[in-house]
C-alpha cells in the first residue's frame, strides 16, 4: 500500500468518524450568532463562521453525514438494482437482453447529472427526492458492468457443471457468478460513491438537495461564493472538504482496481 | 520535424500564451472614453409611460424630465413646470423656458398633453394610468401652459405628475427609432444592446455613460476592482460594500434610503387576529442586532412606512423594543402556552432568505416555530396580493405620496383594487385617513398622519422592520457622483472622470 493510499484511507476514515459523531453537533451547526458573522478561521475558534455566524466546522460535520449517507444509500440502491438487471439480462439473453441493452444505451446517451437535475426539478427539493433522482440515474453503470462480467463468466466450466447438476438459476448466479464478478463491481461502487457525493453537492448547490437550515457541502459552497471576496474561508473550507473526500475515495478505488487487477495486465 | 522538436515548439507557444495572459491581466487601460455603470439587472423599458421597475425608472429619469419632482422631504417641487391651483379641481402648469429635446426643439405644452393623454388612454396599457385616474381633462392653452381638470379635489395632485415628458411625435410613432430620437432629459439615448447594455450621451458635454448589467454581485465587484466598471450601485450586500469601500482605487458612499421593509400579517388568521400575538412577534425580533450585524449599519430601524424626514413622517414614535421575556408573557396572556407554528412566505432572493432564517431563529426563542417557504417572485407576490399567506416579508420601494395610507390600510382597499393584503379593518384608522385627505394644508395632514402612525403601531397590521440605505462604490477617479435616498442616478448629469492612467 503506497503512502498516498494510506493517507486516502485515513481521510475517508476521518470523514466517516466525523459523520458518525455529527448528530451531537446538529444543534450547534444551526445556532445563529450574528455577532460572529463571517468570522475568519483562527486558533481556538475553529474553521470560522458563515454569514449567519454559524460554526463552519460543525456544519461541515453535519454536511459530511448528509454526503456520506446519501452516497451509501444511493450506491446501495443503484448497485442492487443495476446488478440484478445486468445479471438477469446476461443470464436470460435473447430479447430480454436486447431490451435491457437498449434501455441502458438510452440512459447513457443522456448526461446523468442533467437527468438528475431534471428529476429533482420535477419532484421538488428535499433529501428523499434527491435520493430518488440520484438512484434513478445511477443503476445504469452497475447494470452494464454486471451484464458484461456475467457474459464473460457464464460459459465457464464450473457454471456449466452446476447447471448440469440441476442447481437452480438463482443458486448458480448467487453462488457461482456473483463471487466472480464482485471485484469489478466493488471497484465500480467506490467510484460511484465519489460520483454520488459530487452529484449531491451539485444538486444542493442548485438548491435541489437538502433544504436550509440543514447544512450540506454543496449548499455551503453556494452560499460561500457570495462572500468569496469578503470571507474566502466560507467557500474554501467546504470546497476543500469535498475535494479531499472525493479524491481519497477515488484513490482507494484505484487501489482496489490494482489489487483485483481489473482492467489491468494480469 | 522530429517529435521532440514538435513538443518543444508546443511548449514554447504555451509559455508565450501564458505570459501574454498574465501580462494582460496585470494592467488594465482606463476606459477613458466613457463611464461604465454596473447594474444588477437590465432595464425592462426606456419608455417613460411603461417604466415601473427600479432600473428602468432610474434610466428613464435621465432621458425624460418630469413636470414635477420631490424635494428632500418628499414635497412636490417644480421640475419642467411650475404650477398654481386655479380652483380645487383645476391646476395650471407653466413650462420653464429653455428646456429642449435632443435636436434643440423646445419642450411644449402639446408634448405634455400628448404624453399624459397617451398614459390615460386605456389602449396604451400604461401601468401609471391608475395613479392619474383623477384627471378629467387636460388642455394646452398655449405653447407653455397646460390646464389639468380633476374629477375630485386633490391637494397633492401635482405630486402625481412625475412621468417623464416625451415628444408628441415619439408618443404618436410606432417606430422604435422615432420613439427614442427625442429626449428631454440630461441624456440622450445612443444604443440599447440585446444583452441589456444601454449607452447614453450627456447632452451638455457629450460624455458617454454605459450601463452594464451584471447579475452576480461578486462578478460586479471584481469588474469594478479590475476597472471594467467605474460605478456599482444596487443589490450590494453591506459586507461586500464595506469590503469594496476599503479597497485601493475605490471609494464607497452610503445614503440613507427610504425602502421600507416590514412583516405583513393575515389578520383573518385565528392566531394573528390576536393583537398580543403580533406584539409578541415585534418584541421577539432584535431589529437593532440585525441592523448592526447583517446590514453593517446600512439600514435604520423603522417605526412607520415613511422615514422621519418625510413631511408625512413621524419622528420619535415609540416602537416596542426587543424584549423576548415580555414577548413570552404576551403569548401566555393571549392564551398560548405551548409552541406556536407560523408559516412565513418570502422570495427566493438570498438576502431575504437569510433575513428569514434569522427571524426564524429569534422567534424560536419565544416558542414560535417559523416555517419558511421561499417562492419565485411571481408566485410569492401573487400569493401576497391574493391574501394567501399567514406571515410574509416584503418592502415598499420609492414611496413618496401619503396616498399609500389609503392604498395599504383603509378597510375598503382590499385586493385587487388596493393593497390592504392583511385585511386590516379599523374604523379609527379609516377615519384618520379620510380626515387627512380632507385637510386643507400639508401641516394639518402631517399631524393626522402622525396620529395614524401611532394607531398603526398599536394595531400592528405590519411589524415595521427597517429602512435600507442606498450603497454605491466607485473608482477613485470618478468625481461628482452621489446617489439619492431613492437610489436615482440623477447625479450622472455632473459626474466626470479625473484624467489618470490606471495600472496595477
Amino acid at each position: 500500500m503506497t503512502p498516498a493510499v494510506r493517507i486516502a484511507a485515513l481521510i475517508v476514515f476521518s470523514w466517516a468518524l466525523v459523520a458518525l459523531i455529527s448528530p451531537l453537533q446538529t444543534q450547534a451547526a444551526n445556532e445563529i450568532s450574528l455577532e460572529h458573522m463571517l468570522e475568519r478561521p483562527a486558533l481556538g475558534s475553529g474553521l470560522g463562521r458563515d454569514d449567519l455566524g454559524r460554526p463552519i466546522a460543525a456544519r461541515l460535520g453535519v454536511g459530511a453525514q448528509v454526503s456520506l449517507l446519501v452516497a451509501m444509500v444511493v450506491v446501495s440502491i443503484t448497485a442492487s438494482v443495476g446488478i440484478a438487471v445486468g445479471v438477469t439480462a446476461a443470464w436470460l439473453g435473447g430479447w430480454v437482453d436486447l431490451i435491457v441493452v437498449r434501455i441502458i444505451d438510452v440512459f447513457l446517451a443522456f448526461p446523468g447529472i442533467l437527468l438528475a437535475i431534471a428529476l429533482s426539478g420535477i419532484l421538488g427539493p428535499g433529501l428523499f427526492n434527491l435520493l430518488v433522482a440520484l438512484s434513478a440515474v445511477g443503476w445504469v453503470g452497475f447494470a452494464r458492468l454486471a451484464r458484461a462480467q456475467t457474459l464473460s463468466v457464464r460459459q465457464r466450466d464450473h457454471v456449466a457443471v452446476a447447471r448440469a447438476l440441476g442447481v437452480p438459476a438463482f443458486g448458480v448466479v448467487v453462488k457461482h457468478i456473483l463471487p466472480l464478478i464482485a471485484g469489478p463491481l466493488l471497484v465500480e461502487a467506490t467510484f460511484a460513491l465519489s460520483a454520488v457525493i459530487v452529484a449531491e453537492a451539485g444538486l444542493s448547490f442548485l438548491g435541489l438537495g437538502v433544504q436550509p437550515p440543514a447544512p450540506s457541502w454543496g449548499a455551503m459552497i453556494r452560499d460561500g461564493t457570495r462572500y468569496m471576496l469578503v470571507a474566502p474561508h466560507f467557500v474554501l473550507v467546504p470546497g476543500l472538504a469535498l475535494m479531499s473526500l472525493v479524491i481519497a475515495i477515488n484513490l482507494l478505488g484505484d487501489e482496489l482496481r490494482r489489487r483485483w487487477q481489473v482492467g489491468g495486465e494480469r | 520535424m522530429p517529435k521532440t522538436a514538435n513538443a518543444l515548439a508546443d511548449w514554447r507557444s504555451c509559455f508565450v500564451l501564458l505570459v501574454l495572459i498574465v501580462a494582460h491581466s496585470g494592467c488594465t487601460d482606463a476606459p477613458a472614453d466613457r463611464i461604465r455603470f454596473g447594474l444588477p439587472t437590465a432595464p425592462v423599458t426606456l419608455d417613460a409611460r411603461f417604466a415601473t421597475d427600479a432600473v428602468s425608472t432610474r434610466l428613464v429619469r435621465l432621458l425624460h424630465r418630469p413636470l414635477v419632482d420631490f424635494d428632500a422631504s418628499a414635497k412636490p417641487m417644480a421640475d419642467l413646470a411650475s404650477w398654481e391651483k386655479v380652483s380645487p379641481t383645476r391646476y395650471r402648469f407653466t413650462l420653464r423656458t429653455g428646456t429642449t429635446f435632443t435636436g434643440g426643439r423646445p419642450v411644449t405644452a402639446r408634448d405634455v398633453v400628448a404624453t399624459y393623454r397617451s398614459v390615460l388612454d386605456p389602449a396604451t396599457g400604461s401601468p401609471h394610468r391608475s395613479s392619474l385616474i383623477n384627471i378629467a381633462d387636460l388642455v394646452a392653452l398655449d405653447s407653455r401652459t397646460i390646464v389639468f381638470t380633476l374629477n375630485t379635489p386633490d391637494e397633492l395632485f401635482p405630486g402625481t405628475l412625475v412621468i417623464g415628458v416625451m415628444s408628441e411625435s415619439a408618443v404618436a410613432s410606432t417606430s422604435t427609432r422615432d420613439r427614442w430620437s427625442e429626449n428631454s432629459g440630461a441624456f440622450e439615448r445612443l444604443d440599447w444592446h440585446a444583452d441589456g447594455r444601454v449607452l447614453l450621451r450627456r447632452r451638455d458635454d457629450g460624455t458617454l455613460v454605459e450601463f452594464v448589467p451584471v447579475k452576480d454581485e461578486t462578478v460586479r465587484a471584481m469588474k469594478l476592482i479590475d476597472g471594467e466598471l467605474d460605478i456599482v450601485q444596487g443589490n450590494l450586500e453591506p459586507q461586500t460594500w464595506r469590503w469594496l469601500s476599503g479597497h485601493n482605487h475605490l471609494h464607497g458612499e452610503q445614503v440613507e434610503g427610504t425602502t421600507f421593509s416590514y412583516l405583513g400579517f393575515n389578520l383573518e388568521d385565528p392566531l394573528l387576529r390576536e393583537r398580543k400575538v403580533r406584539l409578541a412577534l415585534l418584541h421577539a425580533i432584535d431589529r437593532e442586532a440585525i441592523v448592526k450585524h447583517v446590514f453593517a449599519y446600512a439600514a435604520r430601524p423603522a417605526a412607520m412606512i415613511f422615514p422621519a424626514q418625510h413631511w408625512a413622517g413621524a419622528e420619535g414614535l415609540a416602537v416596542p423594543q426587543y424584549n423576548p421575556v415580555r414577548a413570552r408573557e404576551l403569548l401566555t396572556e393571549a392564551g398560548f402556552t405551548g409552541r406556536l407554528s407560523l408559516h412565513y412566505k418570502t422570495s427566493t432572493d438570498y438576502f431575504r432568505l437569510r433575513i428569514a432564517t434569522i427571524l426564524q431563529s429569534q422567534l424560536a426563542e419565544i416558542g414560535v416555530d417559523l416555517e419558511i417557504e421561499s417562492l419565485d417572485w411571481g408566485t410569492f407576490y401573487g400569493d401576497v396580493k391574493s391574501g394567501n399567506f399567514q406571515v410574509y416579508g416584503l418592502s415598499w420601494v420609492g414611496l413618496k405620496m401619503p396616498d399609500i395610507f389609503r392604498y395599504a390600510f383603509h378597510s375598503t382597499s382590499l385586493p385587487p383594487g388596493g393593497a390592504n393584503r392583511g385585511r386590516y379593518n379599523s374604523a379609527t384608522a379609516d377615519d384618520l385617513i379620510e380626515a387627512a385627505e380632507r385637510a386643507g394644508s400639508l401641516t394639518a395632514r402631517a399631524v393626522l398622519y402622525r396620529t395614524l402612525a401611532e394607531q398603526l403601531l398599536y394595531d400592528l397590521p405590519y411589524v415595521p422592520l427597517w429602512f435600507e440605505d442606498q450603497l454605491v462604490v466607485m473608482r477613485e477617479d470618478i468625481v461628482n457622483y452621489s446617489t439619492t435616498a431613492d437610489g436615482h442616478f440623477d447625479a450622472l448629469a455632473n459626474t466626470s472622470r479625473r484624467a489618470t492612467l490606471v495600472s496595477h
